[in-house]
């Protein structure tokens, strides 16, 4: 069985239902609707991303549900990224935000372990060029956290 | 990059949420100084979980606690963090106190779900409880917040099946119900209910009470806890004066259970508030009933107490005389631990160094019965001692002796029969305490406290010693105490010694076991010449046996 995912530029992609219901989000959808051959639309989510959350699915359909885990500490799992994973989120942090929208928890897990592996050992200075932060404190207010956080300081 | 349709990732506090769950704390204070909306976003995480054995902490309440003005710099700053902060903390780990401090002066730690005091041994959460074998609910707690009630700690305390030791200064529990839930406990701290009925708990041996008891009460914990070993309490006080009800209840207790012949078998008691001290009638009234105590700690030492001890408690193996860490003033009659040893028979340890014995008295003491005595703590004052004029005199005369006709002025015999006699004394007192060959611990003076010391002012600048205490040389006999062949420790901190580095080499030959000294360290400003030469001496020490440890010093 499938679906017809439209994207906000309106392209339409042809899905397999079990690939779709990864995402929460259209899972919801199709139980509300029911048993229906209308097309879903994703106004929030471009053909191009869209391509690339669908490569995603494919390629984790057999994949457990993930059950939440809450006693984890997700930081000491910061590192456990597949490969393919890996190589997949290089290409767009847009795939979080979509992530975020469809409910897609493993993508966006995987998402946001990337951006954090970026964020790591990095000075602010370097932060805000990797991700096009305007700096926006005053000095007064820059100074005051710096000393703050003193205490967070590698020694 | 492609152009973004939507918000950037970096504008999303949501997914900048889930970013930050994946980043270490040090990473996360990093970007919380890149902008405004990171900082909004990432400071709960931040701030989540505080900890104070962690990153930079040990470092700065280490500081904290030094007088110097970067502790109290570093105070305002950790105070202001909090009030800016403190909503945001979850989980509180303490385990220096100027963090109870700071957490609880700000009075924004509303959203605590968890909280772990440095006072207890191990953590509560998750199930982790069970292994439990201590804890100690502090009274400190209730500054960081007010619970409304205190049943979820009693209900956590129910679970706790392996506890072993339980303190709790924060909330008055019901002593009935916790016991009877918890068998395992053999040691209970705390302000308890204590009620008349008679259930009786045979598995505690310890038994802490920070509320007042009287004779009556107390009583009652030896009924409650017929095995109980230590009994520990703050005030004792005189029963309350007769009205028909509790009179008709002290009645009772002196009808039914024959209130003199009873007797049970406490070994221990002791008194932990060092500025009070039960009446002389009270503790007569409990001391009755303890034929079997083996250990006394008291806060002062009257020579009436001490007749008492000795008639009470045949078994008498240790007394202790709670040591006044603040102001010293002799709270204590002289002399009435004498009555100790010359009475107790038993008596292994009196440890009572801040209570005086002057020399004359010790002297006139008949024979002390307590042979087996392993430790002397005390405070041995009115040692006659030379004024240093006559030792000037004294010196000239040594200087003089080598030619033959020497004619001796008046001032000079004085002088002369002076030192016979200080010198007599002295080593009377030191053949004395030789008769004590069991000595394992012998302390003969104690550090005064640094505030006691400024008292003086310029005077007398940081002087830590008694002026008329043993000067503890082998001309005034030390070697008599050669007789104490088993002695671990040496004390000399706060006498007014001569001893030099023919002392210590005596010492070292005397006395093959010893480990440990105290006097040695500095007390004091180096410029005065006590100071400098007990310097000399501590370098001396170090190069002949530094394994012997050397205490004391410093405040």
């Amino acid at each position: 069985m499938t679906v017809i995912l439209v994207s906000s530029d309106n392209q339409d992609f042809k899905v397999d239902k079990e690939v779709a219901e990864r995402s929460i989000l259209i899972k919801n959808m199709l139980e509300d609707v029911g048993e229906s051959d209308s097309p879903i639309p994703l106004p929030n989510v471009t053909a191009a991303v869209l391509t690339k959350v669908i490569e995603y699915c494919e390629h984790h359909r057999n994949d457990p549900v993930q059950v939440p885990e809450e006693t984890d500490d997700p930081r000491k799992r910061s590192n456990d990224i597949e490969e393919w994973d890996m190589k997949f989120m290089q290409v767009d942090h847009e795939i979080i935000l979509a992530a975020n929208y469809l409910d897609i928890k493993p993508l966006l897990d995987v998402g946001c372990k990337t951006v954090a592996n970026i964020i790591k050992g990095k000075t602010p200075e370097e932060i805000r060029k990797a991700f096009n932060i305007v700096n926006d404190f005053t000095p007064e207010e820059e100074a005051q956290i710096k000393k703050e956080n003193e205490w967070a300081e590698d020694r | 990059m492609p152009t973004r349709t939507g918000p950037s990732l970096a504008s999303v506090p949501e997914l900048l949420e889930f970013i930050g769950h994946h980043l270490t704390l040090p990473d996360l204070a990093r970007c919380t100084l890149t902008c405004q909306l990171w900082h909004q976003a990432l400071s709960p995480l931040l701030w989540q979980t505080f900890d104070d054995s962690l990153y930079g902490w040990p470092r700065i309440m280490s500081a904290l606690y030094s007088e110097a003005a970067t502790g109290q710099r570093d105070k305002a700053w950790l105070d202001a963090l909090f009030s800016r902060y403190g909503h945001h903390i979850r989980t509180l780990r303490i385990r220096w106190h100027s963090t109870v401090l700071a957490a609880s002066a700000c009075g924004r730690c509303t959203q605590l779900i968890s909280l772990q005091s440095f006072n207890f041994r191990e953590s509560l959460t998750a199930g982790q409880g069970k292994c439990l074998d201590s804890i100690r609910l502090d009274m400190s707690l209730s500054y960081l917040y007010a619970p409304r009630s205190f049943d979820p700690l009693d209900k956590i305390l129910s679970g706790l099946l392996n506890l072993v030791e339980l303190s709790n200064t924060l909330y008055p529990m019901d002593v009935n119900l916790i016991l009877q839930q918890l068998p395992s406990l053999r040691s209970i701290n705390g302000a308890f209910k204590l009620d008349t009925s008679s259930i009786s708990f045979n598995n505690i041996r310890y038994f802490e009470a920070t509320m007042p008891l009287n004779p009556l009460t107390f009583r009652q914990c030896l009924v409650k806890f017929p095995n109980l070993d230590c009994l520990c309490l703050e005030r004792l006080l005189p029963l309350p004066h007769p009205t028909t009800h509790n009179q008709q209840q002290q009645q009772q207790i002196v009808v039914q259970d024959n209130y003199h012949s009873i007797s049970y078998q406490l070994q221990e008691l002791r008194f932990t508030k060092s500025d009070y001290s039960p009446t002389l009638e009270t503790l007569q009234q409990v001391l009755f009933w303890l034929p079997h105590l083996r250990h006394i700690t008291l806060t002062t030492l009257y020579k009436s107490t001490a007749d008492m001890l000795v008639a009470y408690c045949k078994e008498l193996e240790s007394f202790r005389l709670l040591e006044d860490k603040g102001f010293y003033h002799a709270t204590s009659s002289f002399d009435a631990s004498l009555v100790l040893l010359q009475g107790c028979p038993k008596l292994k340890v009196l440890d009572a160094v801040q209570h005086q014995i002057r020399a004359e008295t010790l002297l006139a003491s008949p024979p002390w019965v307590c042979d087996r005595l392993e430790t002397l703590r005390c405070l041995i004052v009115g040692v006659s001692r030379l004024l240093p004029q006559d030792m000037k005199i004294l010196n000239d005369l040594f200087v003089l002796r080598s030619s033959k006709n020497v004619f001796l002025t008046k001032q000079d015999r004085n002088a002369l029969q002076m030192s016979r006699n200080t010198m007599g004394q002295q080593q009377q007192v030191l053949e004395r305490l030789a008769s004590l060959t069991h000595l394992k611990v012998l302390e003969l003076a104690f550090k005064q406290p640094r505030d006691h010391l400024r008292r003086y002012g310029d005077k007398n600048p940081y002087v830590g010693y008694f002026t008329d205490t043993l000067e503890l040389t082998l001309d005034s006999g030390l070697g008599k105490l050669a007789a104490l062949k088993d002695l671990e420790m040496f004390g000399f901190e706060g006498c007014n010694h001569l001893i030099d580095r023919s002392e210590l080499d005596w010492m070292i030959k005397s006395w093959p076991r010893l480990r440990a000294m105290s006097g040695l360290r500095q007390n004091g400003l180096l410029t005065s010449s006590f100071e400098m030469r007990k310097a000399d001496l501590r370098s001396y020490m170090r190069q002949i046996r530094s394994d012997i440890q050397q205490h004391g010093g410093g405040g």
